[in-house]
């Protein structure tokens, strides 16, 4: 396949397109783009694979390839974009959670909410985070990636990753916590 | 070594890059086993992540998308083989 891809067969390149288009496309979506900008970024990373096809080596998987090309497209994309956030205090938010022990000194709290509020609220929550965080957390838990292939697309160490699925998730977690939990006004973000 | 509340909670939400020893795992399971805050913690970690899926993988891109992102990227593509091929 890396042979055929390389030499720009259109058969290689369309089985690709076919393959991946809908992952492509999804991860987009996931990354916080709208449907028009997500389609837009997905064009842009296939044209990007289509142009530097003979370039590809075969030393990672075509997907892992692919959404390379996709993350540095959205990072681009999202430069403008990025709220203003204050820094990112989420370990602030979690320390205070613990005892100079580590022990809980405020556990978690339970949280009802419906299925359709949690995910309404995932996409609230996840407007926030650093695009980085944002694709480690869409990466494993949509995609299910393996942390080497995360870890190649993103471009980071694997204790990297660690720090930012930490942070997204326990971002997310907070966030949902406080909407949860009645009486709170969820005002960790 | 018994682990505290904070450690498990980082290994659990950082997908075990911390400590990634199958003996440090196996202490946190206990942990986890053993202390109904961080399982709470653990089955909402679950939660959130079976929710994304739940969002994302839900067939949002309904097929007429995709035929169309399909023909517009691959425009070109055969056409310039063919070129190449005369």
């Amino acid at each position: 396949m890396p042979e055929r891809i390389r030499a720009g067969e259109s058969g290689a390149i369309r089985e690709v397109v076919e393959a991946y288009l809908q992952q492509i496309l999804r991860a987009a979506r996931g990354a916080g783009l709208d449907s028009q900008r997500a389609e837009d970024i997905t064009q842009a990373t296939f044209a990007v694979f289509i142009e530097k096809a003979s370039q590809f080596e075969g030393r990672s998987h075509v997907r892992t390839w692919l959404f390379g090309i996709l993350y540095k497209k959205i990072a681009e994309a999202r430069r403008g974009l990025e709220r203003d956030r204050r820094a990112d205090d989420i370990e602030e938010v979690v320390e205070r959670r613990f005892k100079p022990d580590g022990m809980w000194s405020r556990p978690p709290q339970p949280v009802e909410l419906y299925g359709a509020e949690v995910r309404g609220f995932i996409e609230e929550c996840l407007e926030f985070l650093p695009t980085s965080q944002r694709m480690a957390f869409v990466l494993r838990e949509v995609e299910e990636m393996t942390t080497e292939e995360i870890c190649k697309i993103l471009e980071v160490t694997s204790t990297n990753l660690g720090v930012l699925l930490y942070r997204g998730r326990s971002r997310l977690r907070e966030f949902l916590e406080g909407k949860g939990v009645e009486g709170s006004h969820g005002s960790q973000l | 070594m018994d682990l505290n509340c904070k450690e498990v909670t980082r290994h659990i939400a950082s997908d075990g890059s911390v400590g990634s020893g199958w003996l440090y795992r196996l202490q946190v399971e206990l942990h986890v086993f053993l202390c109904h805050k961080c399982r709470r913690y653990k089955k909402q970690m679950q939660a959130i992540g079976a929710a994304a899926r739940a969002l994302w993988k839900s067939p949002k891109e309904d097929a007429a998308t995709l035929d169309r992102l399909q023909e517009q990227i691959l425009t070109g593509v055969g056409s310039k083989n063919e070129d190449a091929e005369e």
